[in-house]
């Protein structure tokens, strides 16, 4: 029996599963950062 | 006394800035210690191929999720005891980290089906209740931003978050209970039209517990831990907002 090649398929889990992580972190990170904005502009205010 | 105010919450809660991101470090290795024992240490599947290899972050995602939904439960148990904000941005933490988890569960779920089911997708029971549980968390996140009322939103999220675990309960046990299934079960007998299980060898078994516990024990819980410092930290700018308007 051979073994089918479904490497590709693996990959693209990989990638959606990271890229997914990678989103969430950088949406935390995105809304930290807007937040950071809104304080300084409070304490030049 | 009724809820502490999210100024007084978030500036009486330690730091721990330190440890978490010890925490973040010991989670990254350790997720990447995974992902290799899951590319080059588990054996290849002789019927699926590589794809087989998704199961070990699928599951993981899973139960990652199960776990996240969990302490939304505990949150707005909590939360409905003690009218403590804490709780409230802890179930809050969860919902959200829960619904991360829970598209990768999908996505990779739906990826693997592809090559074995030969569909991205089908309507078996267990792919319905799993996307209906997501839908039903987005819905939460929806729902709870467009309530005014503070003490209101946070006693609907307690109430909602709780009832909604119903939802991660049954789609834990519905290839359990429905024979008509065709989601193999990896642990344990699975329905009789399962299609595209698997026998594990130890080396896939290691692998398949070394990465629940990665995603279980570390990521979801330091993925919580960074929501509720940005969600403390949200709150503590609101009031100086609050603050800044009152004065003039």
């Amino acid at each position: 029996m051979t073994t089918p090649n479904t490497t590709d398929f693996m990959l693209l889990g990989i990638a959606v599963t990271l890229g997914a992580i990678a989103l969430y972190v950088l949406s935390l990170w995105w809304r930290a950062r807007s937040l950071k904005a809104d304080e300084a502009m409070l304490e030049q205010e | 006394m009724t809820a502490a105010s999210p100024s007084v919450a978030a500036a009486s809660a330690p730091n721990h800035l330190g440890r978490l991101k010890a925490l973040t470090a010991v989670t990254a290795v350790a997720f990447l210690l995974g992902l290799g024992m899951a590319l080059a240490y588990a054996g290849t599947d002789a019927i699926q191929g590589n794809v087989q290899r998704l199961f070990y972050f699928h599951m993981g995602a899973f139960f990652g999720a199960f776990v996240a939904f969990a302490c939304t439960v505990v949150g707005g148990v909590q939360y409905l005891r003690t009218r403590n904000v804490k709780w409230d941005t802890f179930a809050l933490a969860g919902v959200e980290v829960g619904v991360v988890l829970s598209f990768i569960n999908l996505a990779t779920g739906s990826i693997w089906a592809r090559p074995i089911w030969n569909t991205w997708w089908t309507w078996d029971p267990r792919l319905t209740s799993a996307a209906v549980m997501v839908l039903v968390y987005i819905a939460y996140l929806m729902v709870r931003s467009g309530i005014e009322n503070r003490d209101t939103r946070h006693r609907f999220a307690a109430v909602y978050g709780i009832l909604a675990f119903s939802s991660v309960v049954f789609t834990l046990v519905v290839i359990r209970i429905r024979p008509d299934t065709i989601h193999p079960a990896v642990i344990g007998t699975g329905a009789q039209d399962a299609q595209g299980g698997f026998a594990m060898n130890s080396s896939m078994t290691t692998t398949l517990l070394l990465n629940m516990a990665v995603w279980v024990f570390l990521l979801t819980p330091t993925l919580m831990w960074w929501r509720i410092r940005l969600q403390n930290y949200a709150d503590r700018v609101t009031q100086r907002k609050i603050a800044y308007m009152e004065q003039g």
